[in-house]
């Protein structure tokens, strides 16, 4: 008959000394599988009297379940070990360069423009477009500009070498030439025409003019502007909203000051000036010595304007203004060249 | 223009030179600044072009300053002492009163022409004018004093009456200092039975100019249309003193004061018997009335400036209210403000002179429901530049303009717009794509980056033989897509084709674009220039449509273009209308419920000759699966060892799925069994197994 007391002594020797999972496996056939000689004792035990059977049956049992917790704890702990082992030999160099997604950048106008955009939408204002190819009567003669004014001349303006357009205007058939739009204020009437007050508007887009580029000069650059036409809007609004907007843009209260100006289309027109960024108004080379930057000029819409769109100027009243996205860009990422812009380099664009 | 400090202050009591800039900066116009000079401090002011006529001399600007002051202004009376009779001396004749609305002239005898006293010499001096003579000082310093520009003629030299006049095509001029200009029939000029003496308020002739020899002098002091000044002035590149006072459109009323002082400082510094009486073409007063709604100004400033104060600051302008006991006053303008000509006028003059800082900044009241302007469109482009830079791609801006070199590879030449003035030859023509513009990136990036994505948004132009009504009908909003690797393609039949085919493809479906589908470039031109195929690889070029619509293309630059902007690897452009874009967005989304029950997941490959297209195989797959298949991957196309020459595998991955009951092994293996059953039935497809 088997000794149990033996079997289990060296059950137990086997199992402390196996050192891997594939001999424990084995030590788990051998004991407890289904031909184990725990397991084929157990069987036998039929053949035996009821009482020794019983007896017999009880310590054989005790025995394969202390003989199963040791070979499953022994399983655990070689099992976590050679894992261990295992793990160690995939070690990575965790300084070489992860797999990047490219990474795309937007053009630093296109991201200033859309924050000044979004400042806008939060006081209640749309963004409208209109063409850059613009008739001479949209750019000029609506605007209230003279004839003879000097900014329409070849050596400013960049025309069209195209037939003028016929166009209807107060019951008069006229001819306007085409030209290369010199200001965003062009839209102003397009506008109008169509449209009925009170609106809100802000007008982003190209303009081109006939400069020679240098540092701060450019054929082509982005303006904003902006007109609010309503029985209430007054220089004042304009005022707040012009504060508000800088603020935002330069994210903190700025110094501005709103001084007399001349523009053909606004009447009265203003230019309010913010304190020099740059020596924070003590006067320096970008503000000329005098402590300001002329950053928006304005002013209420002059009755001609509305006049050219149809309007009766004395049922109207609204102001107008012009934001230099280039040059508010330049200011606020340090960039000293207009030019970049237009560069098409990306080792300037993806800085932004 | 530049003012002396000490001149301004004999006619107002001035506070320091910093006070005074600012005091004008903030209520009339821009000091710009200011600088000692001796005893003297000059100051440079931008006086705005509506406030020349009135402020463009010291007394104008003393004027001002002393209603900001508040402090009483000293003008000093001129005198004269007459002889004789003007008439029997001189007369003027005027052609064209239009162009010359009034002519004023005097007639001296007997003048000492020599060197001016030291007083004149200083101030003319200090706002930066040589001295000549003291007859022409004296009329420089007369100018500088009231901003009325004045011209003395020798008398001996000049031939009989003087005659103002338009030129005649040809006609000869020598200017004061020797310049010989040949006229033509639109310029003004001042002239004598014998020919030209000046051009009309910009520059006198040498023939009839005032020296040393001089005895008897005619004084003029005059009027001119400013159009023709402005034109003659740019013309002959001649932006005199007296041209940037005429053509800002001067005050006609000032001019007998000002001939007055010009004569009267002769007198004192050259002697000389003045002629009674002067010549006046156009005597006749003009009386400017308009009419003032202070509540309407109060509205407009969006400040409660009370009605007393706006009549204080429009009486110290030196303008005459009548009937201010109702709500529309009567405002009789004074001559030298040519400027006031408009209610909208007295706001401005009201609400500088109140101080635009004292203005209150006021929210405005939005009535939101109100404002219905639609921006969809530019919400829509906002939403696209975005997502393509999340995709990788960097957005440049180009210029609007090219050159020839760019346009060699244009298909449509005739339908570019070229400019009449451009800067240089290299930007003399509208872009007529954008592919030229990414192109140019790709070009200038391939030199810094191994690998480049760019993008841009903007106008492109061009005409075709129709009339058009407006000018947006020339130009056309765009989108193109540049992408170039510089490292080896891998296999046969790779292309950086497919790298923008999988962004467009992307950006569609995270647009909501409906239908979306690369059909082939068709072979006829004529309906396609306007894109441009000549761009593109012909066998590596595709149209994007959106069900029948056209909305781009895309492809492999033609390698011929490749080397006109010296691109050296392969890259893929893509253009897209914007607008036709925009048009087939789908706003609306739904929900479509997702299945409860298990998805069964099958690979098929299948081998076929190498010219056959994916979507030819995978349109056989997708017909025959029925409605259980939700989904089909191609995940590999293989060409090359283990497979027959000319022949290619594709592999795809299909999900079978159904909303009411999970799908058994067996009906799905029946699915599998038609599916290869169809492919087969093509003798030259196979199934691998």
């Amino acid at each position: 008959m088997l000794d149990l007391e033996k079997l289990l002594q060296k059950a137990k020797n086997e199992i402390k000394e196996a050192a891997d999972l594939a001999k424990l496996r084995n030590l788990e056939i051998r004991y407890l599988g289904r031909n184990g000689e725990l397991t084929l004792f157990l069987r036998s035990l039929k053949d035996f009297a009821i009482e020794e059977r019983k007896k017999l049956g009880a310590s054989a049992n005790k025995i394969r379940d202390e003989l199963e917790s040791l070979i499953r704890e022994k399983i655990h702990t070689v099992g976590k070990k050679e894992i261990e082992e295992r793990l160690s030999t995939e070690k990575i160099d965790i300084t070489a360069p992860g797999r990047r997604l490219p990474k795309g950048h937007l053009h630093p106008v296109t991201i200033l423009r859309r924050d000044i955009e979004e400042i806008f939408r939060d006081l209640g204002f749309s963004s409208v477009g209109g063409p850059e190819i613009e008739l001479e009567w949209y750019n000029f003669d609506s605007l209230n500009i003279p004839k003879y004014h000097p900014a329409r001349d070849m050596q400013d303006t960049l025309w069209l070498k195209e037939k003028p357009i016929a166009i209807k205007r107060g019951g008069e058939n006229i001819l306007s030439r085409l030209l290369m739009r010199t200001q965003v204020t062009s839209i102003q009437v397009r506008f109008m025409e169509k449209n009925n007050p009170p609106f809100s508007i802000i007008m982003p887009g190209n303009v081109y003019r006939r400069e020679t580029p240098d540092a701060s000069h450019e054929i082509q650059f982005t303006q904003m502007d902006g007109i609010v036409v309503g029985p209430d809007a007054s220089l004042a609004n304009m005022k707040w909203v012009m504060d508000a907007v800088l603020r935002k843009i330069f994210g903190k209260k700025v110094a501005t000051r709103l001084r007399p100006s001349y523009f053909p289309f606004t009447e009265p027109s203003v230019e309010l000036d913010m304190e020099c960024f740059v020596c924070g108004g003590k006067g320096c080379s970008v503000c000329k010595r005098t402590g300001w930057v002329e950053i928006l000029p304005g002013g209420m819409v002059h009755p001609k304007v509305f006049e050219a769109a149809g309007m009766n100027p004395r049922d109207h009243q609204g102001y107008a203004f012009d934001l230099g996205i280039d040059r508010i860009c330049m200011m606020k990422y340090k960039i000293p060249d207009i030019r970049l812009f237009h560069s098409q380099d990306l080792r300037f664009i993806n800085q932004f | 223009m530049k003012f002396s400090y000490n001149w301004l202050n004999e006619y107002v009591s001035l506070p320091r030179p910093n006070k005074v800039a600012e005091i004008l900066t903030m209520h009339s116009f821009e000091v710009e600044g200011f600088e000692k000079a001796g005893k003297d401090t000059i100051f440079s002011i931008d006086i705005l072009p509506n406030r020349i006529p009135d402020a463009s001399g010291h007394r104008g600007v003393a004027r001002e300053l002393s209603l900001l002051l508040k402090k009483p202004i000293k003008i000093p009376k001129f005198t004269i002492k007459e002889s004789g009779d003007v008439k029997k001396e001189i007369s003027v004749e005027i052609r064209v009163k239009k162009e010359c609305p009034r002519y004023t002239a005097r007639f001296m005898k007997n003048v000492k022409v020599g060197p001016s006293p030291k007083v004149i010499l200083e101030r003319l001096g200090a706002c930066g004018i040589n001295s000549i003579n003291n007859v022409v000082d004296a009329a420089n310093y007369v100018m500088l004093d009231t901003g009325q520009p004045h011209h003395a003629f020798d008398a001996d030299l000049v031939k009989g009456k003087i005659i103002v006049r338009m030129a005649k095509k040809g006609e000869k001029m020598v200017t004061l200092d020797n310049v010989s200009l040949k006229l033509d029939d639109s310029d003004l000029i001042i002239a004598d039975e014998s020919g030209p003496l000046g051009l009309a308020g910009i520059k006198g002739g040498k023939r009839a100019a005032v020296t040393e020899k001089t005895k008897n002098i005619i004084l003029e002091s005059a009027n001119f249309d400013p159009e023709f000044i402005q034109k003659t002035s740019k013309k002959y590149n001649l932006l005199t003193d007296a041209a940037v006072r005429f053509r800002a459109g001067l005050d006609r009323s000032i001019l007998p004061q000002s001939l007055d002082e010009f004569a009267s400082i002769v007198q004192e510094i050259a002697g000389g018997e003045v002629m009674r009486g002067f010549i006046d073409t156009n005597p006749k007063k003009i009386k400017r009335v308009l009419y003032f709604r202070p509540d309407k100004a109060r509205n407009v400033l969006g400040e409660n400036i009370s009605n007393a104060e706006m009549k204080n600051i429009m009486e110290g302008l030196g303008l005459i209210i009548r009937g201010n006991k109702s709500n529309k006053w009567q405002v009789e303008i004074p001559g030298v403000r040519t400027d006031l000509t408009l209610e909208e006028n007295l706001f401005e003059e009201v609400g500088r002179i109140y101080g635009y800082e004292n203005i209150k900044a006021r929210p405005p009241v939005i009535s939101l429901d109100k404002n219905e302007v639609s921006d969809e469109f530019e919400t829509f482009k906002k939403r696209i530049q975005e997502r393509i830079s999340n995709f990788g791609y960097s957005e440049v801006h180009g210029y609007s303009f090219v050159g020839e070199k760019e346009l060699e590879a244009t298909d449509d030449k005739k339908g570019v717009i070229k400019l009449e003035n451009p800067i240089r030859p290299e930007l003399a023509f509208l872009r007529p794509n954008l592919t030229i513009s990414v192109m140019q990136a790709l070009s200038k990036n391939l030199k810094h980056f191994s690998e480049v994505r760019v993008f841009e948004i903007g106008q492109v132009f061009s005409k075709n033989d129709k009339k058009i009504k407006d000018s947006s009908e020339l130009e056309d909003a765009r989108i193109a897509f540049g992408f170039s690797n510089k490292m080896k393609l891998r296999k046969k039949g790779d292309s950086p084709f497919f790298e923008l085919k999988g962004v467009i493809s992307s950006l569609f479906e995270s647009l909501g674009v409906a239908d979306v589908w690369f059909d082939d470039v068709p072979q006829d031109k004529i309906n396609f220039k306007k894109w441009n195929r000549e761009l593109l690889h012909p066998f590596r070029a595709a149209q994007i449509k959106s069900g029948d619509k056209l909305l781009g293309i895309i492809g492999e630059i033609h390698p011929r273009v490749m080397d006109i902007f010296e691109i050296k690897y392969p890259s893929s452009v893509s253009e897209i209308s914007l607008g036709a874009l925009f048009e087939t967005v789908r706003s609306e989304r739904e929900y479509k419920e997702i299945s409860k029950y298990p998805a069964v997941l099958r690979d098929i490959a299948v081998l076929v000759p190498s010219q056959v297209r994916v979507t030819e195989v995978s349109d056989v797959i997708e017909n025959t699966a029925g409605m259980l298949l939700r989904d089909s991957d191609l995940f590999d196309i293989y060409e090359g060892d283990e497979i027959p020459e000319n022949k290619k595998s594709l592999a795809f991955s299909l999900f079978f799925e159904s909303n009411e009951r999970t799908l058994s092994e067996k009906e799905v293996d029946e699915i599998m069994q038609k599916i290869t059953q169809t492919l087969e039935s093509n003798p030259e497809w196979e199934v691998r197994k």
